[in-house]
Parts: C-alpha cells; sequence; structure tokens
C-alpha cells in the first residue's frame, strides 16, 4: 500500500470509527487491521494468526495454571506444610515454564526461520527458499512475545478474550515497522470507545504531514546516492563514501522516525497514544544516550526483557562478585551492564540480519557501551578535574554531540555495507584514501541526485534541523504553530504544505518502503 | 454542535484555499507547449469548425489547414496535443465540440499513440490547464491515470512540470492570457524554421532529412504481435459515441509512417489490419494512407525530417491526397481503388530497401533471430575469422544483395567483396581494426530503384 493510500485509509477508518456506535469501535479497529493486513499481502495472514492465537492461548493457559495453584493452595491451606506448598508452587511453574518456552521458540522459531533461511541457505550455496517475510512480522513478534513474558512473570493478568488481543497485536499503523508497545500502556487504549476530538484529528493530521516530510521528501530523496555509493564502494574515495554515510544517518532517521511520525499520527486520529520510538538521537551526547533516543521502544524492550534478566542471572552475579576481589568495586558494578549491552547488542545486530556485517556491527556498540559503562569511574574523575564550568559549558555539550555522532557514523559504515569487507574497506579508503578530486569532477552529479536534488535536501534539512533544535529546547512545536495567530499559522502551513507536495518523491520516480518493514 | 459547525468551516476553508493554491501552481507555474497553447486558445475562440482532425503531433505537423480548407471547403482545425494518446484525443474533441460543431471529425492514429493505453505525462500538461470543463478536466484526469496510477502526480502538474525560471513562468502567463502578443515575442527566440500557421498547423521549412536517423531503423525480434489491445477497442468506442452524440461524422486515418518503419517491423501492419476491421465492425470509415497508391500520393520517405515528422512540402502532398480522399468520400465515391488492398499488395510495391547495416559477430553473444544468416555457418566463420553480417530493411519476397568497401580516409573505395550472394564478409582476425568498412545494398533484380550505405568504423 503506497503512502497516500495509507493516509487515505487512516482517514476513512477515522471517519467510520466515529460514525460506529460507541461499543463496537474496538472491533472495527480489528476488522480495518486485518483488512490492512490482508490487503498487503494474504500470505502474511497465517504468520500473524499463529502469533496472535498461539501468545493469547498459552499467556492464557499460564494465567490459569497460576489461578488453579493459588486456589488450591487456598483449598489446602489447613493441610500443606511449608514444603507441600513450595512444591505445588513448583509444579505449576514446571508447567508454566513448559508453555512459556513452547509459545516463545514457536514465534521466535518461526521469525527465525523466515528471517534467517533463506540468507543463510544461500550462503551455503543451498538453493534459496523463497520465503517473503510477512510484513511487520518483527515487531509484533516482540511484542507479543513482551506480553507473554509480562504474563508469565505476573506482571498483569492474561487477555481472555481473544478478539481484544489480536487488536493489540494487530493494530494497523503499528504493524508497519512498531513502535514496539506493551500491553498494559495499549491495550486498554485500543478497547476503550474515544469520542470525536477535533484537537486529535488536527495534531494527528500535522504529526502524519511532519512524518510524510521526512520520509517522502528526505529520505526517499537521499536513498539513490547511499545505495549507489554502499553497492560501488570500490568506485569511491573516502571523501564521497563520508557523504554517502552521513547521507545514510540522514535518510535512516527519516526514514524510520518519519514513519513513526506517521503512525503515531494516525493513532492519534482515533485518539490512541503510542509511545514515542525517537527523541531527536542525534543531539545524544553519548552512545548510551543514543540507543535511548534512538528506536526507544526496542531498546526497552530489550532492557526489560533480555538485559535486565541476564544482568541478574546467577553467574553474571557470581562473576561480578570475584571481579569485586580482583578489580574493586566500581568495575564488579559495572561489569553485569557491560556483559548485558555486548549481548543486548549482538542479538539487535544479528536481528538486523543474517551477515556478518551486522554481528560487527552489534559487537562495535556493545563492546563501546561496555568500555563506557567500566571506564565510568575513570570519566567521573576526568569531568571533576575539567571542572564543572567546561563540563555544563555550550561547548563541551557540542564537543560530545560531534563525538556521539562520529561514533554512531562509524557504526553505520557496517550497518549499512553490503558486506563486512566492504564496510573494512570504506572505513580504510576514509581514513588513508579520500580521492577530494571526486568532490569537484562531477562525481556527485553521478550518483543519482542532480543538484537540484542536492539544493531540496539541503532546503529539507535545515527546516528538520531547526525543528528539532526547537523540539530539544523543550518547544513543544505543534502547540506553538497553533497558538499562531491565523494569519501565520495559515501562511506557514500552506508554505510547508505546498513545499512538501512539490518537493516529495513521487510513484513515477521510485516507491521506497519503509526500511524497517522488511525487518 | 456550533462549535463543531464552526470548525468543519474553518477546516474547509482552510482546504479550499490551499486548493485554489495548487490550482493556481498547476496553471501557472508549469511550462507550456507554445503551439498547444496557441492551438487551444485559437480552438476555444472559434465555433466555425466544419472538419477537426485529432490526434498528436503528426497531425498538428502534417494536415495542411488551409489548403485542406481551400481543397474540401470545410473549415478544418488541427485538434492536437503533442504526444497525446486517446485520452488526450478525446479530452481535445470534447473541448473543441463546446464550441463548434463539426461535420466531420477525423481521428488520426498510429500505433506509438493509439496501441497504448498509457497516456504520456508530457502531454497532460500541454493540454489538461486548458480545458475548459471541469468534468472534462476530471474525466481526462482519470482515463490519464487509469494504466499508471500516477494519481498524485498526475494531479499536482506543477511538480513534474515546474516552470525553473521566471522566464518560463512569464511565457506561461503570456501564453495564456496574451497568445498573440506573447508568440510575436517568442518568434525571435525559438527555432525559425518551425512557425504556427494558424488553425492548429504547424510548418516545418527545414533542410534537414532524416538519412541519418532511419540508419537506426534496423529489423528487430519482438516477438510481440499488434493485435489491438481491449483497452484501444474501449476508447475508440467512447470516441464514437462521442461522435454520434455531437452528431459528428467520425473517420479513422492511418498516418503514413516512413517506410523504414514497415520493412523493419512488418508485424505492424497487423495493427493497421486490426484497426481497420475493428472500425469496419464499428461502421466507421477507416483509411490506411500507408496503403496509398503511387496515383494518390507519391512515397513521402523523402520529406521526413526525423523519424516520424515531415516538412511542410510533405504536409502538402499528403493533405492533397487526404483532401481528395475526404471530397470523393463525402460524395459517396468508391476510394478504396487508391490504396493497397492488403499488405501483401503493398509490400510488393517495395522493390527497394531503405537502409542496411553492418554488424561484426561476436561469437560469445546471443544470436539475434532476426538475423537472416545461417547460425551455424557464421559461428564456424567466427571460428578463425572477424565476420562481419550485412543486412537492410527489405521485404522478405525480395533479396537483397551487398557489396563491402573498405573505405579510406580520404573518401576513396576499396572493393573488398562485389555484388552477389554472399551476406557477409569474413576477414582475417584484426584485418580491419582500427578502419571503416561500407557496406552497399540494393534488391536483386531492381537494380533502379536504388542503393544505400551504411559504414561501421571497426575497433
Amino acid at each position: 500500500m503506497s503512502l497516500f493510500s495509507l493516509i487515505a485509509f487512516a482517514f476513512a477508518c477515522a471517519a467510520a470509527y466515529y460514525l460506529c456506535p460507541l461499543r463496537v469501535r474496538w472491533m472495527l479497529l480489528l476488522a480495518v487491521s486485518y483488512l490492512y493486513y490482508a490487503y498487503c499481502g494474504a500470505g502474511a495472514l497465517p504468520f500473524i494468526l499463529l502469533t496472535t492465537l498461539s501468545t493469547w492461548g498459552g499467556a492464557l493457559m499460564i494465567g490459569r495454571i497460576g489461578e488453579k495453584q493459588k486456589a488450591q493452595l487456598k483449598a489446602r491451606k489447613a493441610e500443606l506444610d511449608a514444603a507441600g506448598k513450595k512444591a505445588l508452587k513448583a509444579a505449576a511453574k514446571k508447567k508454566q515454564r513448559l508453555i512459556f518456552f513452547a509459545v516463545l521458540l514457536l514465534n521466535f522459531g518461526v521469525l527465525a526461520l523466515l528471517k534467517y533461511a533463506p540468507p543463510l541457505l544461500a550462503s551455503a550455496g543451498r538453493p534459496a527458499l523463497s520465503l517473503l517475510l510477512p510484513l511487520g512480522i518483527s515487531f509484533y513478534t516482540f511484542q507479543s512475545m513482551g506480553y507473554l513474558i509480562d504474563v508469565y512473570s505476573g506482571k498483569y493478568a492474561p487477555e481472555k478474550n481473544p478478539a481484544k488481543f489480536a487488536l493489540f497485536v494487530s493494530f494497523f499503523p503499528q504493524l508497519i515497522q512498531g513502535p514496539i508497545a506493551r500491553h498494559d500502556q495499549l491495550a486498554a487504549q485500543l478497547l476503550e470507545p474515544h469520542a470525536f476530538d477535533y484537537e486529535n484529528i488536527r495534531r494527528g493530521a500535522m504529526l502524519m504531514l511532519w512524518g510524510f516530510f521526512k520520509k517522502k521528501v528526505i529520505a526517499d530523496r537521499a536513498l539513490p546516492l547511499v545505495s549507489e555509493v554502499f553497492a560501488s564502494q570500490s568506485e569511491y574515495g573516502g571523501a564521497v563514501i563520508v557523504i554517502a554515510v552521513l547521507f545514510y544517518s540522514l535518510q535512516q532517521y527519516c526514514d524510520f522516525s518519519g514513519g513513526i511520525d506517521l503512525v503515531t499520527g494516525i493513532a492519534e486520529l482515533f485518539g490512541i497514544r503510542l509511545a514515542p520510538n525517537f527523541k531527536r538521537p542525534y543531539f545524544a551526547v553519548s552512545l548510551g544516550d543514543f540507543w535511548r533516543r534512538w528506536h526507544i521502544s526496542l531498546g526497552a524492550w530489550m532492557r526489560d526483557y533480555v538485559f535486565y534478566p541476564f544482568a541478574l542471572l546467577k553467574p553474571v552475579s557470581n562473576l561480578s562478585k570475584a571481579a569485586k576481589k580482583r578489580f574493586g568495586t566500581d568495575f564488579a558494578r559495572a561489569l553485569p551492564a557491560a556483559l548485558g549491552n555486548v549481548l543486548v547488542f549482538l542479538l539487535v545486530g544479528v536481528w538486523h540480519g543474517a551477515s556478518m556485517n551486522y554481528v560487527l556491527w552489534g559487537l562495535y556498540n556493545g563492546l563501546i557501551l561496555a568500555a563506557s559503562a567500566l571506564l565510568e569511574p575513570a570519566y567521573k574523575r576526568m569531568n571533576a578535574r575539567l571542572g564543572e564550568a567546561v563540563v555544563s559549558s555550550r561547548g563541551f555539550y557540542v564537543f560530545r554531540v560531534l563525538r556521539t555522532f562520529v561514533i554512531v557514523n562509524i557504526g553505520w559504515y557496517f550497518d549499512r555495507a553490503l558486506r563486512a569487507g566492504d564496510a573494512f574497506a570504506m572505513l580504510a579508503k576514509t581514513a588513508f584514501a579520500p580521492r577530494f578530486a571526486q568532490l569537484t569532477d562531477g562525481t556527485l552529479l553521478s550518483l543519482g541526485l542532480a543538484a537540484s536534488d542536492y539544493a531540496l535536501l539541503a532546503v529539507s534539512t535545515a527546516i528538520l534541523i531547526a525543528v528539532s533544535v526547537l523540539k530539544e529546547r523543550g518547544v513543544k512545536v505543534r502547540d506553538r504553530l497553533f497558538a499562531l495567530p491565523a494569519p501565520a499559522k495559515i501562511v506557514l502551513l500552506y508554505a510547508f504544505m505546498f513545499f512538501v507536495l512539490a518537493a516529495f518523491v513521487g510513484a513515477n520516480s521510485g516507491n521506497a518502503g519503509f526500511m524497517y518493514a522488511i525487518f | 454542535m456550533k462549535t463543531f459547525l464552526v470548525r468543519a468551516f474553518k477546516l474547509g476553508a482552510f482546504f479550499l484555499g490551499f486548493a485554489l493554491l495548487l490550482a493556481f501552481a498547476n496553471r501557472h507555474l508549469i511550462i507550456t507547449d507554445t503551439f498547444a497553447a496557441l492551438t487551444m486558445h485559437e480552438m476555444k475562440a472559434r465555433d466555425d469548425i466544419d472538419l477537426a482532425l485529432v490526434g498528436s503531433s503528426i497531425v498538428r505537423d502534417h494536415f495542411n489547414t488551409q489548403l485542406i480548407t481551400e481543397e474540401t471547403g470545410l473549415n478544418a482545425f488541427n485538434a492536437t496535443v503533442p504526444t497525446a494518446s486517446m485520452p488526450a484525443s478525446i479530452a481535445m474533441t470534447r473541448e473543441l465540440y463546446r464550441t463548434s460543431s463539426p461535420e466531420w471529425t477525423v481521428l488520426v492514429t498510429e500505433p506509438y499513440n493509439f496501441q497504448t493505453v498509457r497516456e504520456a505525462t508530457e502531454a497532460q500538461y500541454k493540454l489538461m490547464p486548458y480545458l475548459s470543463d471541469f468534468s472534462n478536466r476530471l474525466d481526462y484526469y482519470l482515463r490519464a491515470c487509469e494504466d499508471d496510477a500516477y494519481y498524485v502526480d498526475r494531479l499536482l502538474m506543477f511538480r513534474g512540470f515546474g516552470a525553473a525560471s521566471p522566464s518560463e513562468i512569464a511565457k506561461t502567463v503570456g501564453l495564456r492570457y496574451f497568445p498573440e502578443a506573447t508568440y510575436a515575442r517568442l518568434k525571435e527566440t525559438i527555432d525559425p524554421t518551425v512557425s504556427y500557421k494558424g488553425a492548429g498547423f504547424v510548418r516545418h521549412e527545414t533542410d534537414k532529412r532524416a538519412d541519418e536517423e532511419i540508419k537506426s531503423v534496423v529489423r528487430k525480434y519482438t516477438g510481440y504481435r499488434y493485435e489491438l489491445m481491449d483497452a484501444s477497442r474501449e476508447q475508440l468506442r467512447v470516441y464514437q459515441q462521442l461522435c454520434q452524440e455531437k452528431g459528428s461524422r467520425l473517420m479513422v486515418v492511418i498516418y503514413p509512417n516512413h517506410t523504414a518503419q514497415a520493412l523493419a517491423e512488418p508485424d505492424f501492419l497487423d495493427y493497421n489490419d486490426s484497426l481497420m476491421k475493428y472500425c469496419a465492425e464499428l461502421g466507421v470509415p477507416c483509411f490506411n494512407f500507408m496503403f496509398a497508391r503511387p496515383e494518390l500520393m507519391p512515397r513521402l520517405d523523402a520529406y521526413f525530417f526525423d523519424l516520424y515528422h515531415m516538412v511542410g512540402e510533405g504536409a502538402d502532398i499528403f493533405s492533397q491526397a487526404f483532401a481528395r480522399v475526404l471530397n470523393a468520400y463525402a460524395a459517396g465515391e468508391d476510394v478504396h481503388h487508391l490504396f493497397y488492398e492488403n499488405r501483401w499488395q503493398y509490400l510488393d510495391s517495395l522493390n527497394f530497401t531503405t537502409n542496411a547495416w553492418i554488424t561484426q559477430f561476436d561469437p560469445e553473444s546471443e544470436w539475434n533471430p532476426a538475423l537472416e544468416h545461417d547460425e551455424a555457418h557464421v559461428r564456424a566463420l567466427a571460428k578463425t575469422q572477424d565476420v562481419f553480417l550485412a543486412d537492410c530493411n527489405h521485404y522478405t519476397m525480395f533479396t537483397p544483395e551487398y557489396r563491402f568497401v573498405l573505405l579510406e580516409p580520404d573518401g576513396n573505395e576499396t572493393l573488398l567483396q562485389d555484388y552477389g550472394a554472399d551476406v557477409l564478409y569474413a576477414c582475417a582476425p584484426g584485418a580491419l581494426s582500427g578502419r571503416t568498412l561500407r557496406l552497399y545494398a540494393r534488391i536483386a533484380g531492381h537494380e533502379a530503384s536504388g542503393e544505400v550505405f551504411f559504414d561501421l568504423a571497426v575497433e
């Protein structure tokens, strides 16, 4: 479905939603979500149904076993001693664990099979499987498994109604590329019958326009240059490669965050607030800060369901204790976090794809974060030596932002390169073979972008940065815009809307989908 | 409720304002085709058109409306948009019918603008801003989008065809509101060999001929059958209905392309046959001027200045022939004797070749089934020698013969192989590297019909 069709579909659904009786509104959301999914590829329906039913059923069974065990404990309170109670609990937990791991294995197994079997078979020289990755499978799998883990750990009770749970898994704006929502934050909103609110429509539409601008004006325009240079890196010197990496920074951010803005705006049309997924990541002052601002929902998922459980594992705890004796308290305290970061980013790297460049990208990030955690006391001492005035100065802030930007961009070499070898070659050329002549000999105009494209990108990026700076300073841009006097507001909106319509990359120039829709 | 209505009104006003802004951009901030603008302006101002000639630039350049008017006594007008396909022809005809009620409507087609469901986006900016009725504009837009579904790109024309400079905007605005004065001003800057002669006719007066371009028209094996598409049939039905509603008599004319086109793609003639057959089913008279006999019109190849368009002199000859056919047909006379009865009769008349070419055979490449050579023989020779294959566009019932010469830098020729049955020239590997090989071709037994040549710079 094209972006325009998605937008038109969203407004049509919103109109139908508010015309529906209150009590059936959530059912309408479910129906249009499945309609949307079927339209995007009916072949993907069995996968989302499998995830929905297995997770719903598994969570329900886990919940029932827990309830039954509680009821048994209550009924046999008098006759059971402590050992008997413990045995009863252990038996229940065993059953729950069995179901939990079965569902987990089934869902992550399907995801892994679809995601990794074709490239692994192809790299082994076997005939490639023609498995098409269902739209948004990673996102709804992560979301569903998060719910399962929460139910298993007793955070909340399972949802009894399969249709209501199906809506939580399939809410159509989220299906494309997240954000990965939590059941306790989203499900109630989806089921609540929202009354028509003009503000929701206005604010949602504005956010959709902003997302469209980021995706279609910036990301899609920058795409040809990125694709060309990374596909034929051997033809270009370091200077052009640096430009391509910077364009990739811009393109990837605008593609992903633009898409998230769009789906968040669509959800707002229905009065539903999705969790933020980006918070101006290129203003981050450290790599850790960057990953708290980039794909926030995945980061939070990894933190809650991988990082913490791993850090609290007994062997890790024992290792920490052992390290304390040898390296001191600070090191021992930071060690679980350091190991956890390496593990998390290794997993995130593998999630990106079954190739070595992604593994290296994950390791690169994980190791830097691990080093940061282990060296934190040293940083603190260094900052203390520099003094509060320097550390809190604007210049130091800019230095930290730029330093983080460089670190992140080095990572993008591995993330975007077609092969790990390409990434190393590109890094080497960046350092030792810049070939500056390519900046002036017309090469830049042979990378799929005309001079007018560069000009449009410059203007668009300037707008993006200006708005991001305002937001970073705490300005609520939409509120500020709506508070302007009517003539100024209209002129600004007309100018921006006209610019977006004039500058977006249209269907006849190639129709790029969302990058993360295929993850 | 009151608040809701006020907000709804404000929202409506906001989007209406924005729609007007877009309409302004679509109308004034786009590039403009000078002759299309002049044609539209004149067409809208006239209510006396008796003979509407509808089509693309082949109509604009080849139907001398002044001459046709003199010959037929009917006020002729070329209602044309360059690169137009059927959607544009339908829209243009609707526009013409707003002010005039022509006795005749002549739809002029060629495979390139009829046998397609795709409307060139270039046609759209030349036509759509000038259509008077909203309904006609909407209908044209929807028809144009039917195949490619470029709904947004076609709706926002200022995106793809935005004026790039203030002078382009001035031209667009000038041609829209002061067409004559603007054209008078523009005349000094545009190609002096092209001029608008009124009633939609654009005359080309140039010494340039398509001799070089024709050399690129080589026989292709496309495997494509030129059967009429369902969409083309449907569009013709719509067009017929449009004419019937207006009470205008419809005639379909197939425009004569350069002979090289017919010889290079003989299947192309299938399209003409299909269209004529379908017109007969619909009860619409259809004349294929590709099949015009010499007594109606001489062969026009010498007048083409590019692969599709003729200079004014050629347009005059063609217009004369067209007027003769129209007059005779309108008077109830049988005009069929003026045309070859079928493709075979027509092809029998082509006892010459239009152009030849040489292919240096590459043993690594896939065999081209369009080549009239013995593959096994060529491959065997190529094992030890460089092989140059001769070819030319000709009717398969005639046998071509070839002569190979070496063209010296001073223009002198050294004979390598004289006219004969051999259709290839083989030599020691690299013997001709850096030299120019010239091929002469003619039809055996019809030497008087002339010979053509082709030069190959051997690598």
